[in-house]
């Protein structure tokens, strides 16, 4: 007792510094929980197996390494993005939508939801091609 | 000339959008939908009138289809009520502000400054300079 008498201003500098650190935890702990609600794991794991079809297959083993040490930073920098951009209060918001049934359900369904826009926006990229080459070899000056 | 066909297409795209269907609301709010009409409008812009009937055909074609993948998905994974819950989620201020962000996620630019593909170019490019 005598020895928090003499040095309350240190306890309680202590005991603040102990309540920001418990609140920046818990802020980071938020945000984790969101960018898993959002899917930018399965976003990650989608870019990587896309990219692989690209690769030689020699080198196959080196980009499944190094791609490690990417998604790993990536995280980090999405993680520090959000916790600039969005305020606690917003962060909450968001969790309280996603810890609800259709937010729940949103979730389960992140893999196949990102999948089926890749897929379509790829399909759009392919036909939007077609398109341009139409143009370009003079298709569209015709009725078909 | 050119302006003025430019305004009344963006005019006709506006009373267009005004007839879409709940998901298709979801689809615009979620993903990038804005960059087909701006892309289609300028493109209009140097289109000769003869071709311009069949490049609206084609074009317009491709984004239906786009909508239709992503309505099945819709219609396949959630109940009407779902849908509405969704919605208002996305509508309300905070929802909106996130959507912004997953359609940039979905475009792959985020974070601004290092994209993902960006990083992966990168990645590769190392790998093969070494090889």
């Amino acid at each position: 007792m005598r020895f928090i008498k003499k040095h309350k201003l240190y306890v309680l500098f202590l005991l603040i510094s102990i309540h920001l650190f418990a609140q920046k935890k818990e802020n980071i702990d938020d945000i984790d929980l969101l960018l898993e609600n959002l899917g930018i794991n399965e976003y990650v794991n989608l870019a990587e197996q896309y990219n692989i079809k690209w690769i030689q297959p020699q080198h196959e083993k080196k980009f499944k390494n190094h791609f490690i040490k990417v998604r790993s930073i990536y995280m980090k920098d999405i993680k520090i993005f959000i916790q600039k951009k969005y305020k606690k209060e917003e962060i909450d918001f968001i969790l309280k939508f996603y810890s609800s049934e259709v937010g729940k359900k949103m979730i389960n369904k992140n893999s196949l939801y990102l999948k089926t826009v890749m897929n379509a926006q790829n399909n759009w990229a392919e036909h939007f091609e077609e398109i341009s080459s139409n143009l370009t070899m003079g298709k569209y000056q015709t009725k078909p | 000339m050119k302006l003025l066909n430019t305004l009344l297409l963006i005019l006709s795209l506006v009373s267009c959008a005004q007839e879409k269907t709940d998901v298709q609301k979801l689809i615009d709010l979620t993903t990038d939908t804005e960059r087909f009409e701006i892309m289609k409008s300028l493109m209009l812009i140097d289109i000769l009138e003869v071709e311009r009937d069949n490049f609206v055909d084609d074009y317009d074609s491709i984004v239906n289809k786009y909508y239709k993948d992503l309505e099945k998905y819709y219609k396949t994974n959630y109940t009407k009520e779902e849908i509405d819950k969704m919605l208002e989620f996305y509508n309300s201020p905070i929802g909106q502000k996130l959507a912004k962000d997953q359609r940039k996620l979905m475009q792959n630019a985020l974070p601004p400054d290092f994209t993902l593909q960006q990083r992966i170019k990168n990645l590769k490019n190392e790998i093969y300079k070494k090889a």
